[in-house]
């Protein structure tokens, strides 16, 4: 069991199958792949040299615009990006881009890298704080624009849900590992554990300071029982798992037989389609929309059905209930659709009198993250709770402050906060020569 | 938002630097000066213009036809061969000079060839050109003795390279007539390069061009019964290129530079960085380009640097100078190669996808070493196997069938 939750689903391509399937791209003039790209990777040239089999140049290519090749290949969801929006979709299916940058991050890998270039040091510093994909990014970049940079993480190592909550079968820490350890090469100094810093304090020895600590509190349900024996959070379901392939041990969790998992989004897939991989029977995820609402990717929420997972929509979880303290089951009522919110989506709305028992020996709550705020005192906040930042700069309202990733767009792909961090980056580059000359 | 540059692609040629290899031939997509300068602004480091004749030029339609695999929804189309009966250009010659004039004034770091014609009983017409496109600004002059179609009808093209003596006179009048550097472009269309390729050194060429287009007839209609291209019932002669021809240009290549000492331009179905590469090694030194850019534009530049770029970095060459010839010092006679040399084919299992190709080859076009076991994989006969290869090459399969050295050598 052990084995088959850590090892990797989907296999890599040998040269061979890249090549081909790099070949079978028509070579659009206008590349409608690199519209779809987050961090604005050159994707129809990356595809070009992968067809010329110049795999040194294409993940350079790639590196150049994202400094985690390896790990977004992996758990990017390509359908809805890059992919998405290929022509040859309409002549066969779309080339497989994710897949093809995974073949020469991996090569790469396996070859030993090469570090990307930097600018002379300018004898500046600055501080980030966060090593999720948003800080890595930004760290990166700043360091091969001539900075000084210290990365400030709080958990023991970095690399937030990338490290810690994406499950070993999608991204295996081997993979994060290697690309840390390449942006410590480039010269990021990289502080774990690091206790909690003031902004006023930070801006004393930094020129400027890139908050990318991410959204790691979980949304509280505030329902009956919710902090009984046998409910576990989301996170810290994958976070076990994730330790148990780093520390190579086995998994503290105990899963039960029936397994209800609440919430609609790629943690709650995950953990479900974990806590079936652990053993559970039966786990179903209940989501108090409907299957499009589903925030979860369709590759993920697909993979997830082939896993036995079971999928029931318009509940919520109205009351857990316990015997002496242990869950026995959950209490969900119906839902209905009602008017579409901000966000686009249909608000649900309880049912009156459509209450129903579901038994449970486990249940595991992923409805999401927020952010803790305390670091970032006086910083505008968005009606919805996340950071405010002007879009083509990071900047917050806090001159020298940028911020980026899950604390600003409130929990999206890493492939976005990868962008935000190299957009931060560049101005923080700008404003500090503004403030502090060119040289 | 690139931050760090990388390898040095520049080369002199002929005392003049190129800042890549990378040359547009005389041909469609360098039609105009407004071409040339947009090609300039993608990267490329040089142009020779369409060539330039003193008479008046009216195009057939259509002038092109092309031999290629067709294209599906799993794979695009590839076309392998070009074949073309366009003739020089069809603008006249002043308007040339003007964009000669204005190239060289808006790019500094770029380096423009001017391509001339005409027949070998006018020696003041190619001095007159010669001296106008030299005044213009033109950094070398390039002599068409090689264009395999139409032309030659008329005594010019390939009808002076495929003669020495009149090559070499050619080459002798535009030489004495100007200061800049003259290449000599060499017609493939001949049974020895070497001969054409000397008397034009001998007579004051500072560099060879090789090679021109290879004389073809792309193919037949079969409804019509008219070969291809047809024009209104008819067909002519007409030149190949692409990358159906570039074997035939790298041979050109090392019978060259076996013969003369001297800067060689290639030309001849280069498409991507691996073939620039093989013609650098091989010994050219500037590279031309014409039909990969018609079929995919003048961004194939980015390609091409960065995958020469790439490879130079991963083979330890410090400049593009130390890439040329290492190949070709590597040729020698047939009867000069080592006949203690064994290779015997090896099949690895876990590659095998079973097609039995390897097989059929051996069996009916070698030397019935290969045999099949039960379970279809085949197995090889070390005693019958004469290491001829053709197993490997038929293999579709990239790492699977290996010729692997045996003892005795």
């Amino acid at each position: 069991m052990k084995g088959e939750i850590f090892e990797e689903v989907e296999k890599g391509y040998t040269p061979q199958e890249a090549v081909a399937e790099a070949f079978r791209c028509i070579k659009c003039q206008d590349a409608p792949c690199n519209k779809g790209c987050p961090a604005g990777i050159d994707v129809a040239k990356f595809i070009r040299q992968i067809a010329q089999k110049n795999f040194g140049g294409a993940i350079r290519v790639i590196r150049e615009e994202n400094i985690l090749p390896g790990t977004c290949a992996r758990i990017c969801p390509q359908r809805e990006l890059c992919e998405g929006q290929c022509s040859s979709t309409e002549l066969a299916q779309a080339i497989r881009i994710g897949k093809l940058q995974r073949f020469v991050a991996d090569y790469e890998r396996e070859k030993g890298a090469k570090l990307l270039g930097k600018l002379e040091p300018r004898g500046l510093s600055v501080a980030v704080i966060g090593g999720g994909p948003a800080g890595l990014s930004a760290a990166a970049t700043l360091v091969r624009l001539g900075y000084e940079v210290d990365l400030f993480d709080a958990n023991p190592l970095p690399g937030g849900l990338l490290t810690y909550a994406i499950p070993p079968y999608r991204l295996p820490y081997e993979v994060i590992e290697d690309e840390i350890e390449y942006i410590r090469a480039l010269g990021v100094n990289i502080h774990c554990q690091s206790p909690k810093k003031d902004i006023p304090t930070l801006m004393e020895r930094y020129a400027a300071v890139f908050i990318g600590f991410g959204a790691g509190d979980p949304q509280r349900m505030a329902i009956e029982g919710e902090n009984g024996e046998g409910i576990i959070q989301g996170l810290d379901l994958l976070r076990e798992i994730k330790l148990g392939q780093i520390e190579n041990r086995g998994i503290g969790f105990q899963m039960g037989r029936r397994v209800e998992v609440v919430g609609g989004g790629n943690a709650a897939v995950d953990a479900a389609v974990s806590a079936r991989r652990l053993g559970a029977e039966v786990v179903t995820i209940r989501y108090r929309r409907t299957e499009k609402e589903m925030p979860a990717w369709r590759d993920e929420i697909e993979f997830a059905e082939k896993e036995g997972v079971r999928l029931e929509f318009l509940c919520a979880p109205k009351r857990f209930l316990g015997d002496h303290g242990r869950l026995k089951g959950i209490e969900y009522i119906r839902m209905k659709l009602g008017e579409t919110d901000p966000s686009d989506r249909a608000q649900p709305m309880p049912i009156e009198g459509s209450e129903f028992i579901v038994e449970a020996d486990t249940a595991i709550v992923a409805i999401g993250q927020k952010p803790s705020f305390e670091a970032i005192e006086g910083a505008g906040i968005s009606p919805e709770g996340w950071v405010q930042v002007d879009e083509q700069t990071m900047a917050t309202s806090i001159e020298g402050i940028y911020a980026g990733g899950d604390l600003v767009n409130g929990g999206d792909t890493a492939i976005r906060a990868v962008g935000d961090g190299k957009r931060a980056a560049f101005a923080i580059d700008e404003y500090i020569k503004a403030k502090h000359g060119q040289t | 938002m690139k931050i760090s540059g990388e390898s040095d692609l520049s080369i002199d040629f002929c005392g003049i630097k190129f800042k890549n290899p990378f040359v547009l031939s005389s041909s469609p997509p360098t039609t105009t000066g407004e071409m040339i300068k947009r090609a300039f602004d993608a990267g490329w480091a040089g142009a020779v213009t369409k060539t330039l004749v003193r008479e008046e030029i009216v195009n057939v339609k259509p002038r092109f036809a092309s031999l290629a695999f067709p294209g599906s929804p799993e794979e695009p189309k590839k076309i392998y061969a070009f074949e073309n009966i366009e003739l020089v250009t069809d603008r006249p010659f002043s308007v040339w000079l003007e964009e000669i004039e204005d190239i060289r004034k808006s790019y500094s770091d770029h380096v423009i060839i001017a391509s001339l014609m005409d027949d070998a009983s006018h020696p003041e017409g190619w001095k007159e050109m010669a001296k106008k496109v030299e005044g213009a600004g033109a950094h070398m002059i390039e002599l068409n003795m090689s264009c395999p179609h139409g032309m030659p009808e008329k005594g010019m093209g390939s009808a002076i390279g495929q003669n020495p003596k009149l090559a070499g006179k050619v080459t002798k009048w535009v030489a004495d007539a100007v200061k800049i550097p003259i290449i000599s472009k060499m017609t493939p269309n001949v049974t020895d390069i070497s001969e054409p390729a000397r008397a034009c050194v001998e007579n004051g060429a500072s560099a060879i061009s090789a090679i021109n287009t290879v004389g073809a007839i792309m193919g037949v209609d079969l409804d019509t019964f008219v070969p291809k291209p047809a024009v209104a019932g008819y067909s002519a002669h007409g030149g190949l290129s692409g990358m159906a021809i570039k074997p035939i240009a790298l041979k050109a290549i090392a019978t060259i530079r076996e013969a003369v000492d001297i800067p060689i331009s290639g030309i001849g179905g280069i498409a991507t960085w691996e073939d620039a590469s093989e013609f650098l090694l091989m010994g050219a030194s500037t590279l031309q380009l014409c039909t990969e850019v018609m079929v995919r534009g003048y961004g194939i530049i980015e390609d091409l640097n960065d995958g020469l770029s790439n490879y130079m970095e991963e083979h330890g060459f410090a400049s593009i100078n130390d890439m040329v010839g290492v190949a070709q010092r590597k040729m020698r006679a047939l009867s000069d190669l080592s006949k203690e040399y064994k290779v015997v084919s090896s099949v690895k299992e876990s590659k095998c996808v079973k097609c039995d190709i390897c097989y059929i080859s051996c069996n009916d076009a070698g030397y019935q070493a290969i045999s099949l076991r039960e379970d279809r994989i085949p197995i090889i006969d070390e005693e019958k196997c004469t290491g001829c290869s053709l197993c490997y090459q038929v293999c579709p399969v990239w790492d699977c069938v290996a010729m692997k050295e045996v003892s005795g050598g």
